[in-house]
């Protein structure tokens, strides 16, 4: 598989950086024994890349990776570690619902002086800003940050803009609203998206339309400095059904998730546009595209050209949506583990050391938590390497430099309350915007 | 002795009676039947036990704070959390979204339930065939079909596929499938404008988990209505047909009211089932969009493991739940204690 | 009747179809080479098995004792099982998530399996009790009086006499224990080769890939076993309905 050589190739091929990163002498070299590592994420697949990975080096230490689906991971969790049978090794994110460190931080031991002692006390400064504070709590360092993410931006189908004549510079809703008009007479859909279900990542619209009116509204809104009521969100609110009828967002926003059925739509070439974020680059290479694409039904795929889209100017006041990012997720260590060396060693080898962190960024899923550690770019399989590599080396270089941060001042309440607000918006037109807005205000709870 | 044993009525009261006859009783041991408490104990501590322990357990939780998670302290609040769910909007409309459901899947499910029990009595070509596939969505899970339906009920799945195929939708200009004219004046002269065929949305998702509910339990209904019905003494209906009665006469006048007992058995069954509701809910619709296809079920797992973890609130959901649920249960018995004695009179084996 | 029967095969026709997409046959071929696939299979077996075993020796007792023998406040007991009857799965998700992590159980077969049993005796108990009550106490009579003790009579008169309900009862329990999700779903741990067929689906929904065709695919696998069971013992399944006095 692509993510295999690109595996084999970078561990020959140390890439250059700065820093005194360790390489290879990431923990006690005579450790052994069992780690059990839980996560939502990565794929089964990658996890399992990295442990093979982590097995040329380590190889008495076997480590064994459990998938969680993301509502599974919070219940399984908090039964776990109440009978005392949690694991080593735990995923934990910046914040959310499903592994917030602010609900397993407790049961992990802190990480600082582990990393310290690997990394030097210039140890924070060599990961990408802010990736570490994402990962503490109440002082202590819950995970070493395995990489991060950034959104609020989009993802097109170049192939489909090239076959209907629609160009890829789309700066104004003025834009989109013509590149929409050109797709649905092709008979494509034109920006796909899902807004049944719990997730946020249907929120993210509204908040680039938010960051589009004011760019400084919503995170004062996050924290609480102003009010859900305010004529910002009503507005995003009425843009946002403002595209639903001039055809932008498609009839069947309402009733589909994201996953699967909007990533079906641009996968299986239905719709030209989607909303995600870093992470779909994973799809950009080609057998991960055919595996994507025969997921979505497609009975002989060929490989498109996908392409990142900055958003562009909905309200016209010359403010671009930027990136929003953080950390995506880290490892997290058990307190109570019968097994640190071990687990020690593992987290550390793929969060500190360059091969490590060269593996996680070659699954180009994530933006390397280390800096100074780029993706293998040209062994990756890309479908379009000539324009593709430019294009998302920048995207990651960005994504690592985000100014906003994307869940971590979004409390459970608040992402939810977000969510209703958008199925309301879509869903439900009898309810007036400025009652959309109170009910939002209403569920919230602001982060400081 | 031995002629009062064989001669003993069915009923019960009297074989448990002790020996009551006269002289000879004091030469005989008298016969007590063995205590069945050893019997009954294991099925009923393991029942009964452990489902009464779960609402005791419940009531204790449900006054203690109602954002309380395992591990915080456990500091008894009193009935705050039941103000909160009487004062929470999305309570009432969860029981509403309840009731209507148990109305519209009991009525439905009766009487299609009846009607294909008749149709496949009479002599049916493949009768077989047509059994096996009305139960079969009886039997397999409603999580592993839950995908399949979400499909089915897609702005571009097989249901509007069929619709478009009969007239009644057509595609818009902005690639949207809508209702054709007249059937779009005709909704809106009715209040239901809102109504488009993209099926999971507020107005129609109760709609969506109804029709899916009644399609997985329809063929329970048919076959106990089909049992049923195999039991009626055919001279009965010989003797409405000799007196000139046709079909649909027999089967409303003849056969329904001797279906009595199954009728309201399924009541309760359907009444019972609608409480317990979360599998379609939950995994077609996820209680949305926006709440509209909330059910009790769904509403007290999001509240334990939702968005937001609130344990008390969830047990205070429970015991209220527990609470209709006698209810609703003494409500049924009490009007099928009225029926036996008329069904003893009537003579018909049950 | 055809017409009539045409909304019951949509779904079943849309998930074979769908499950055809994409790669055709290499959907399925996906799933039987699934990493522990069998294993599903086996915890589904074991947790219906032991329900099922359990429920039937559970109830015929019970339903014996109820109906031929002699308890005090006999009726009482009857219907504080019967209100054990309305109890909602969901209402239990609390206590018994609470309690079993405190037990130690969590995450073991039993933590599905007792609940499971708990509420499906009260419904069977109540269609054997009827079914019982049909049985002449004569034939018991004369047992005893051939000096056969109550175990006895239990095991050589009831309970071949009760046999299609026996069969009516493992259907029932059959189809609730094999289709339960939200028992196992909160009380099994995820992965580990512990789950059951009703979350086979989910081993192809990762954070951000969920195959739809592959879905649909398992859901096939997954639904196959209970057709082919209800299909072999319709029926037996339809002479323990109608034999079963539905009260």
């Amino acid at each position: 598989m692509v993510v295999a050589t690109g595996v084999a190739l970078s561990l020959a091929a140390c890439s250059g950086g700065s820093g005194p990163a360790a390489t290879g002498a990431s923990g006690s070299g005579n450790a052994s024994g069992t780690v059990n590592w839980w996560g939502w994420t990565p794929d089964a697949p990658v996890a399992q890349k990295y442990i093979a990975a982590f097995n040329k080096v380590y190889p008495n230490i076997t480590v064994k990776f459990t998938n969680y689906q993301n509502a599974d991971y919070a219940p399984s969790m908090s039964t776990a570690f109440q009978t005392g049978s949690g694991p080593d090794v735990f995923d934990v994110s910046a914040g959310g619902n499903v592994g917030g460190k602010q609900l397993w931080g407790q049961y992990a031991m802190d990480m600082a002086p582990v990393a310290q002692q690997i990394m030097g006390t210039t140890w924070k400064d060599q990961f990408a800003t802010g990736y570490v504070d994402d990962l503490t709590d109440s002082g202590k360092v819950v995970a070493l940050p395995l990489g991060g993410v950034a959104a609020d931006f989009f993802w097109i189908n170049k192939d489909l803009f090239d076959k209907v004549g629609v160009s890829t510079s789309i700066k104004t809703y003025s834009d989109l609203k013509a590149a929409c008009d050109k797709f649905r007479a092709a008979n494509l859909q034109c920006f796909t998206m899902g807004t049944n279900s719990t997730d946020t990542f249907s929120t993210e619209l509204l908040r680039s339309i938010m960051s589009s009116i004011d760019p400084t509204y919503y995170m004062k809104a996050l924290h609480g400095q102003v009010s859900w009521e305010d004529p910002v969100f009503t507005q995003a609110i009425d843009m946002l059904r403002q595209m639903q009828t001039d055809g932008i967002i498609s009839q069947d926003a309402t009733s589909i998730k994201q996953y699967p059925d909007a990533n079906n739509n641009f996968m299986g070439e239905k719709a030209a546009i989607v909303q995600m974020g870093t992470w779909y680059a994973q799809y950009a290479a080609k057998a991960s595209m055919l595996a994507s694409m025969q997921g979505a039904g497609v009975s002989n795929p060929v490989p498109f050209t996908m392409l990142p889209m900055v958003s562009p100017d909905f309200a016209g006041k010359g403010n671009i949506p930027g990136y929003v990012g953080e950390a995506d997720y880290g490892l997290a260590i058990n307190a109570k583990t019968t097994n640190v060396e071990a687990a020690k060693t593992f987290v550390t080898w793929l969060t500190t050391t360059k091969e490590g962190q060269q593996d996680v960024g070659n699954a180009i899923d994530l933006v390397p938590a280390l800096k100074g550690v780029q993706a293998d770019w040209t062994n990756l399989g890309l479908v379009s390497p000539d324009i593709q590599i430019p294009i998302f080396q920048k995207m990651f270089t960005d994504a690592a430099n985000a100014k906003e941060t994307r869940n971590l001042y979004i409390s459970a309440e608040t992402g939810n309350a977000q969510v209703i607000a958008v199925q309301e918006a879509l869903a439900d037109k009898s309810k007036s915007a400025s009652t959309i807005a109170k009910e939002a205000q209403a569920g919230s709870v602001p982060l400081k | 002795m031995a002629d009062s044993v064989s001669n003993a009525p069915k009923s019960s009261l009297v074989s448990h009676a002790p020996a009551t006859s006269g002289s000879g009783a004091s030469q005989r041991r008298r016969y007590r039947t063995p205590s069945g408490l050893q019997w009954i104990l294991p099925g009923f501590v393991v029942s009964v036990g452990l489902i009464y322990f779960c609402i005791g357990y419940s009531g204790y939780i449900s006054l203690l704070p109602w954002n309380w998670r395992p591990g915080n302290p456990e500091t008894i609040q009193g009935f705050a959390s039941y103000l909160r769910a009487f004062n929470s909007p999305l309570f009432w409309t969860s029981l509403q979204h309840t009731l209507v459901f148990f109305i519209v899947a009991y009525v439905v499910q009766t009487t299609m339930g009846i009607i294909f029990a008749a149709i496949l009595h009479s002599k049916v070509y493949a009768a077989t065939l047509f059994k096996v596939i009305i139960f079969l969505p009886v039997v397999i899970a409603p999580a592993i079909m839950a995908p399949v339906h979400r499909r089915v009920f897609a702005v571009d799945g097989p249901i509007n596929w069929i619709l478009q195929h009969l007239g009644l939708i057509q595609i818009n200009g902005l690639g949207n499938r809508d209702w054709v004219g007249w059937l779009s004046t005709a909704l809106s002269h009715i209040g239901q404008g809102n109504v488009t065929p993209n099926w999971i949305q507020p107005s129609t998702s109760v709609w969506v988990i109804i029709a899916v509910q009644i399609w997985s339990s329809i063929g329970m209904a048919f076959i106990l209505f089909y049992a049923a019905m195999g039991q009626i003494d055919p001279e009965m209906l010989e003797a409405a047909r000799i007196d000139g009665a046709g079909n649909i006469r027999v089967l409303l006048w003849v056969v329904v009211p001797n279906l009595r007992p199954t009728i309201v058995s399924l009541a309760i069954l359907n009444a019972i089932t609608s409480l317990k509701l979360f599998d379609f809910p939950y995994l077609i619709t996820g209680g949305g969009p926006a709440h509209s296809s909330e059910f009790l079920g769904t509403y007290i797992y999001s509240e334990l493991f939702g968005v937001s973890s609130h344990y008390g609130y969830a047990a205070t959901l429970s015991v209220l739940l527990l609470i209709l649920a006698l209810a609703v249960s003494i409500i049924m018995s009490v009007s099928t204690r009225e029926g036996r004695p008329r069904r003893k009179v009537k003579g018909v084996r049950v | 009747m055809a017409v009539l029967v045409i909304p019951f095969v949509i779904p079943l026709f849309t998930m074979v179809q769908g499950s055809l997409q994409g790669i055709g046959w290499g959907n399925y071929t996906a799933v039987f080479q699934l990493d522990g696939l069998w294993l599903y299979f086996r915890n589904s077996i074991i947790i219906s098995a032991s329900t099922i075993a359990m429920v039937y020796f559970l109830t015929m007792a019970a339903s014996f004792g109820f109906s031929k023998l002699r308890i005090r406040n006999k009726e009482l007991f009857f219907w504080l099982m019967m209100g054990a009857l309305t109890m909602p799965e969901v209402v239990l998700l609390t206590p018994l998530v609470i309690t079993a992590s405190k037990v130690g159980m969590a995450g073991t077969f039993w933590a599905v399996i007792i609940p499971l049993t708990a509420l499906q005796i009260p419904f069977t108990t109540l269609l054997t009790r009827s079914y019982v009550d049909g049985i002449p106490d004569a034939l018991f009579e004369a047992a005893r009086i051939d000096g056969a003790g109550t175990w006895r009579q239990f095991w050589s008169l009831l309970v071949p006499l009760a046999k299609p309900m026996a069969v009516a009862i493992v259907v029932l329990v059959l189809i609730n224990s094999w289709n339960a999700y939200l028992l196992p779903l909160v009380m099994l741990g995820q992965g580990s080769g512990n789950q059951v067929v009703t979350q086979l689906t989910n081993a192809f929904s990762s954070q951000y890939r969920v195959d739809e065709t592959k879905i649909l695919a398992g859901a096939v696998v997954a639904a196959l076993p209970e057709i082919v069971a209800y299909i072999t013992l319709q029926r037996f399944f339809e002479r323990g309905m109608a034999a079963g006095a539905i009260k």
